[in-house]
């Protein structure tokens, strides 16, 4: 995304466009932001009144929010749907699991498969590794090649790794 | 206090006290997800965006996934009968009045009080990686080497357990 410096400045007039403000972003991007001049950087200000410039995660928590409150409104005026128009009569057949088909059998709390917890170990290792990858990829047009080089003896780590689960066959679905 | 703290710290403790009181061990899973995301929301607003981002995505993300697993992989079907709070936790309740005594005093008589607060540092993600690659090029490498080893670790055990029945 390209923007010039005077949309920039337009935008940073903004009291709720956040994100675009550069020493809040998490500066993705050839530029960083540091180099988008024009803009008032306001770092560090904590005044005691709310500003939505002194919360830039203000959207999340109205996100959040909205989040929250979209599945209560349906099922607050189901029950109220429920309670005005459908007095309970419960009884045996309404109260069965399934109107028609095979009735289960036994707990739904079985025991896994260990294949899945191999998955997940696998997974979270290679979160992990993202983690360090977003560092490394913020600052790759700076980096030296040494730098690079050793970032991708970081990766062939990890990658031997995955070959080596792999030529075990714990990737395979059995 | 600000109210944004006020509420991450009480939704943080409120998530970690039902974490380890409720019954229903994937409940408590849950409940240990939502300590997590309190805490990374915290971070954020320490203003530690990578910290805070890291939180969710390792903790909040794959940490809690593999959780449930273990759980999956474990558990009896049903939950046990035992009371939650066990028997002697008024002796427990003791130690831990003495300990945060003790720590409180401490802290109180330190003489790190009489620092001045420096200003914390704001690094930005770039300046971690470029750090990251260039001045702390060893311990990185380091962790990669530390994560392969847990890696293959964590599949031999598994992989153990998943022979033994057959």
């Amino acid at each position: 995304m390209r923007l010039n410096s005077t949309t920039l400045r337009n935008r940073s007039d903004w009291s709720g466009a956040v994100p675009i403000r550069p020493e809040y972003g998490w500066k993705i991007g050839w530029n960083g932001g540091s180099r988008a001049s024009g803009i008032q950087t306001v770092t560090g200000t904590r005044t005691t009144h709310m500003q939505a410039s002194d919360h830039p995660y203000l959207f999340l928590a109205v996100f959040l929010v909205v989040a929250v409150i979209f599945p209560l409104v349906p099922l607050g005026l189901a029950r109220l749907w429920a309670r005005t128009f459908s007095p309970p009569k419960p009884g045996p057949v309404k109260n069965a699991i399934y109107e028609c088909g095979v009735e289960s059998k036994g707990d739904a709390w079985i025991q896994f498969k260990s294949e899945y917890y191999l998955y997940g170990i696998i997974f979270l290792i290679f979160d992990v590794e993202a983690i360090f990858l977003f560092p490394f990829a913020v600052a790759f047009t700076n980096l030296t090649i040494g730098a690079f080089l050793a970032m991708m003896m970081f990766l062939l780590l990890l990658v031997e790794g995955l070959v080596w689960a792999w030529q075990k066959g714990v990737l395979t679905w059995k | 206090m600000d109210p944004v703290f006020a509420f991450l710290a009480l939704l943080t403790t409120a998530g970690a006290v039902a974490a380890v009181s409720l019954r229903n061990l994937v409940h408590c899973a849950l409940c240990l997800v939502v300590a997590f995301a309190g805490l990374a929301a915290l971070y954020l607003q320490l203003n530690a965006q990578f910290i805070g981002f890291a939180q969710i995505l390792v903790y909040v993300g794959a940490v809690a996934i593999l959780i449930v697993f273990a759980i999956l992989l474990t558990r009896g079907s049903e939950p046990g009968n035992q009371p939650i709070l066990s028997s002697s936790w008024q002796a427990g309740l003791g130690v831990a009045v003495l300990v945060l005594g003790a720590l409180g005093v401490a802290v109180a008589s330190s003489f790190v009080r009489y620092y001045p607060v420096s200003p914390a540092p704001q690094p930005t993600v770039r300046e971690l990686g470029e750090q990251l690659m260039t001045n702390y090029v060893l311990p990185l490498e380091v962790i990669g080497l530390l994560l392969t080893a847990a890696m293959i670790g964590a599949v031999i055990i598994a992989m153990h357990e998943k022979q033994g029945p057959r």
